[in-house]
């Protein structure tokens, strides 16, 4: 048997067994630990085709690895070293699935900064690539709900509720979702600010300068959570913006 | 001093040599060991060539036509130098037919070969049906014009290219750690041909580093990728194995980006062949006494010229892939370059 | 100068009609103050920013058509929005339906269905400080000034997407081939890609001193993920301040409501944990110019700043 060096023998890779039995021998004791293999023994490339055929996502296949963009990304440099665009192109483009979902963690940290975009030598668009490849591994169940794709989510809703969003409702709305108890006022169903729980920074944040401020820019606001702006004439392009989105399978 | 010219062989560079001396009135005599002109393009039936991408009678037949119209070239064909003497504008020399005759010039274009996969052991070529040469694959091109597994005549549903079969490998000894030019560019051509005419195959090109240089990088590196969506793995191949549980073959290598070892499933594995100097350029380096690469044996130019046709000895010049690995182009014009100097170096006056 | 146009459409986007009022009202005084007219794009729609692309292509896309069809409604071949995430999803826009005529006609298509005019022509975005550069430029305002913001050191901050990317907002250059007409085309009006100086060349010319900020101009403030991910926004935004505070700023001058929002909500929760150098405020570049133009710091709403800027502005008798 091999001698495997530690660190390249993943916690997911050791399979422990309690009794193990190989032709009738039962080898339990110091032989009940299996190593699976690290080989790569296929690519998904169905999973490369999806993306490459998406109109924001065909431009991956222009990558030729020089890393241009992880050198420039911000989320690289200063918050996470495992958070690499050009490695995950190259592995959406093989379709190595397992090493994607490895990196799942950081993979939705994209601040959407577009440096990579912007300074691509071969013309990728790797911001949109790279939101194409979670989009595709969120809408085939490879990953699990991740932070930026629930903001996302609650973003666009209120944009197809409304055609517009509001900065408070977004706001006190966002703190809901996180599992902060909201108190709603009981007509309109609208969070009511600082009636319920509230993270401790936004309270600071908010009434320390408030003695200052403008009373109508709080009533402005105020006003704007309980009668949220609106387009006008929205109803008849929602529909069609639903059509949209549930032929690319969005809503779900 | 002779007036007439000599030259080795009968390929691009050999061709170009004798059309110019032809043109400028010099008498010539080629010497070609084959028993018909061309070269490796023609002989070994290449399908199209890089990077014009035109079909070897295209390119080489006008030469072929004028070498042989001309009254001025006497075409010598099965026929190789054997011998030697004399010094620099009048060398006696003595062909294998037996004639003897005194040149003033002597034009060296005597060529390579491809490198023999079967010393890559380890890469099972005549071991497996389904492993083959690109020189194979051009030969499935252009005389069956489709393209099939030989271990049952089907469509593959994919095919890997092994680069750098035979070159850039010190496993091989010094011989053989050159880079033979235009195997990426050529693997880029094929693979994009593959997936020109059959869209479901999937290609897949395993390369340490792609060396399209010049020009050459767009047509042959990124429009395979951007266009046909051929994919490139880096990681040398080390292995390759067969599956009798599906018939396939398995390539083995580290993907070295992933950094993991992989063992993928392929149906057709074509490896790119290297370059090697032609037993007739080593033969004809010491008939003639002139300067070979103590590694690769290839042949090299003077020390004293920047021009890299003229050689060591005064009146023969070299021209073509008897000096390194070149393209058919670029062998064609040194050829031509080589026959202007040795009609030069004769004395020849030409009127225009 | 004057290759824009001196009147335009005017796509506030939801920050300005909301938190950030303050850029809105600032920003229509100094386009008055200039000789510029904004014509207020009626019932427009959100433009869907960083977040609704991440969800659907073609709803976003249909987004911002329907804000383009609006503008050509009301005759306008050219939309000034004074928000990175508001040009930027207008000019990506712009990009996808200039660069592929299938997505152009079903966008059409998709906008008559939805009651709207189809696109006639596609209008060109620009951000509103390319437009007061070239439509205005640092000698008006010089002329405007009748309070210099003399001593006032300013960081100027762009953030990402007024410079980036490229591709969307000053060039076509296209996805593959060596197509000549998909050759990239540079907007004569951008400002540099590296080294944006157009906000700079308007704050000195109304008499402020910049103050070295580079390379952190541009840095990302953790935009769209201000409030999903908050350990990354609150490391970039410590590092902006820490950078503006270090070389000598009083003020952060911004053009972006969202990035203004998450500049000076971390600043907030920074200084709360106690983090040195992080307490430089922020204003609107066009709350600094509206002060320069000789209006008051209530005209220009500047106690809408959560990060209240009036006591340094105060301190150096600027308001």
């Amino acid at each position: 048997m091999a001698i495997h060096e530690r660190s390249l023998v993943e916690p997911e890779r050791i399979v422990r067994k309690e009794r193990l039995v190989i032709d009738g021998v039962d080898v339990s004791g110091d032989w009940n630990l299996i190593i699976l293999p690290r080989v790569i023994n296929d690519y998904d490339l169905d999973f490369a085709k999806e993306i490459i055929n998406s109109p924001d996502g065909k431009t991956i296949t222009q990558c030729y690895q020089c890393s241009y963009c992880t050198a420039s990304c911000p989320v690289h440099n200063y918050w996470d070293e495992r958070y690499n665009p050009r490695h995950f192109i190259h592995l959406a483009r093989l379709g190595l699935i397992d090493e994607l979902q490895k990196r799942a963690d950081v993979m939705w940290r994209c601040v959407s900064c577009h440096k990579c975009t912007h300074r691509c030598p071969k013309g990728v668009l790797v911001e949109e690539v790279l939101k194409v490849i979670l989009r595709t591994m969120a809408k085939k169940g490879l990953i699990d709900e991740y932070p930026s794709k629930k903001f996302d989510k609650f973003f666009t809703e209120s944009v197809l509720e409304y055609g517009r969003i509001e900065d408070g409702e977004l706001l006190f709305g966002w703190i809901e979702k996180q599992g902060y108890n909201v108190v709603k006022d009981p007509i309109l169903k609208k969070p009511i600010p600082f009636l319920g729980e509230t993270p401790e920074w936004l309270k600071q944040l908010v009434m320390k300068p408030i003695k200052s401020m403008n009373v109508s820019f709080l009533v402005l606001n105020a006003k704007h959570m309980l009668f949220h702006p609106r387009t006008k004439n929205w109803n008849k392009f929602k529909q069609v913006l639903r059509k949209v989105m549930q032929e690319e399978g969005a809503l779900t | 001093m002779a007036k007439s010219v000599l030259v080795i062989g009968g390929g691009p560079a050999g061709l170009g040599a004798a059309m110019i001396l032809g043109r400028l009135g010099i008498p010539t005599i080629l010497v070609e060991k084959e028993d018909r002109l061309g070269g490796s393009p023609i002989l070994n039936h290449y399908h199209t060539l890089i990077p014009r991408k035109l079909k070897p009678e295209q390119v080489l037949g006008p030469y072929i036509k004028e070498v042989e119209s001309n009254p001025n070239v006497q075409v010598k064909l099965k026929t190789e130098l054997s011998a030697c003497e004399g010094e620099p504008g009048s060398y006696k020399v003595t062909l294998s037919n037996g004639e003897t005759h005194e040149v003033g010039a002597i034009v060296v274009a005597t060529g390579f070969e491809h490198f023999d996969p079967r010393r890559k052991g380890e890469l099972g070529y005549g071991l497996y049906p389904d492993v083959i040469t690109n020189l194979e694959l051009e030969q499935m091109f252009s005389k069956e014009g489709r393209l099939y597994r030989p271990s049952n005549g089907q469509l593959p549903k994919r095919v890997a290219f092994v680069f750098c079969v035979g070159s850039r490998d010190r496993q091989l000894g010094v011989t053989n750690v050159h880079c033979c030019r235009y195997g990426c560019a050529l693997s880029g051509l094929q693979a994009m041909e593959i997936r020109q005419h059959y869209p479901d195959v999937d290609v897949f090109c395993y390369y340490m580093d792609v060396r399209t240089y010049g020009t050459w990088e767009y047509p042959f590196y990124w429009a395979p990728q951007e266009q046909y969506g051929v994919r490139y793995v880096r990681g040398r191949i080390a292995e390759i194995t067969y599956s009798p549980a599906d018939g396939r073959l398995r390539v083995k290598h580290e993907d070295t980006i992933v950094q993991r070892p992989s063992e993928v499933p392929m149906d057709l594995v074509v490896l790119v062949l290297g370059m090697e100097p032609s037993a007739g350029t080593k033969k004809v380096a010491k008939i003639l006494g002139l300067a070979q690469d103590p590694d690769s044996k290839f042949l090299v130019p003077s020390e004293d010229s920047g021009s890299n046709i003229i050689s060591n000895k005064p009146g023969i010049f070299i021209a073509g892939a008897c000096k390194g690995p070149i393209d058919i182009e670029s062998s064609l014009s040194e050829g031509e370059a080589a026959g202007a100097e040795a009609a030069a170096f004769v004395g020849a006056k030409v009127t225009v | 100068m004057g290759v824009i146009g001196k009147r335009v459409a005017y796509y506030p986007g939801c920050s300005l009609e909301g938190a950030a009022r303050a850029y809105d009202v600032s920003t229509r005084i100094v386009a008055r103050e200039l000789g510029l007219e904004l014509d207020y794009l009626e019932d427009y729609n959100c433009c869907g920013a960083m977040e609704s692309k991440n969800v659907t292509f073609m709803g976003t896309l249909l987004l911002n058509a329907r804000n383009m069809s609006l503008a050509r409604k009301q005759g306008h071949d050219v939309i000034v929005a004074p928000c990175n995430g508001c040009s930027f999803s207008l000019q990506r826009a712009e990009y996808f339906l200039q660069t592929d005529s299938k997505i152009f006609e079903r966008v059409n298509a998709l906008l008559k269905e939805g009651g709207v005019d189809p696109l006639d022509k596609i209008p060109e975005t620009y951000h509103i400080l390319e437009w007061f550069y070239h439509e205005a430029g640092p000698q008006k305002v010089k002329e405007k000034t009748k309070r210099p913001l003399r001593g006032l050191k300013v960081a100027n901050y762009y953030g990402c997407l007024y410079t980036r990317p490229h591709f969307y907002a000053r060039t076509y250059a296209h996805a593959g081939g060596q197509d000549e007409e998909a050759r990239p085309r540079r907007r004569e009006t951008a400002d540099d890609d590296e080294h944006p100086y157009y906000m700079n060349a308007l704050l000195e010319a109304a008499g402020a001193t910049s103050v070295e900020f580079e390379p952190m101009h541009t840095q990302c403030c953790g935009g769209p993920h201000s409030l999903s991910d908050e350990q990354v926004s609150e490391k970039f935004v410590m590092m902006i301040l820490q950078t503006a505070k270090r070389n000598g700023a009083d003020i952060i001058a911004t053009e972006c409501p969202l990035c203004h929002a998450s500049l000076e909500m971390y600043r907030h929760r920074l200084m709360m944990k106690g983090v040195p150098d992080v307490d430089v405020p922020a204003a609107y570049f066009t709350q600094l110019l509206g002060l320069a133009f000789g209006y008051s710091a209530n005209d220009v709403k500047l106690k809408d700043n959560l990060s209240d800027p009036l006591p340094v502005l105060k301190r150096l008798g600027l308001a």
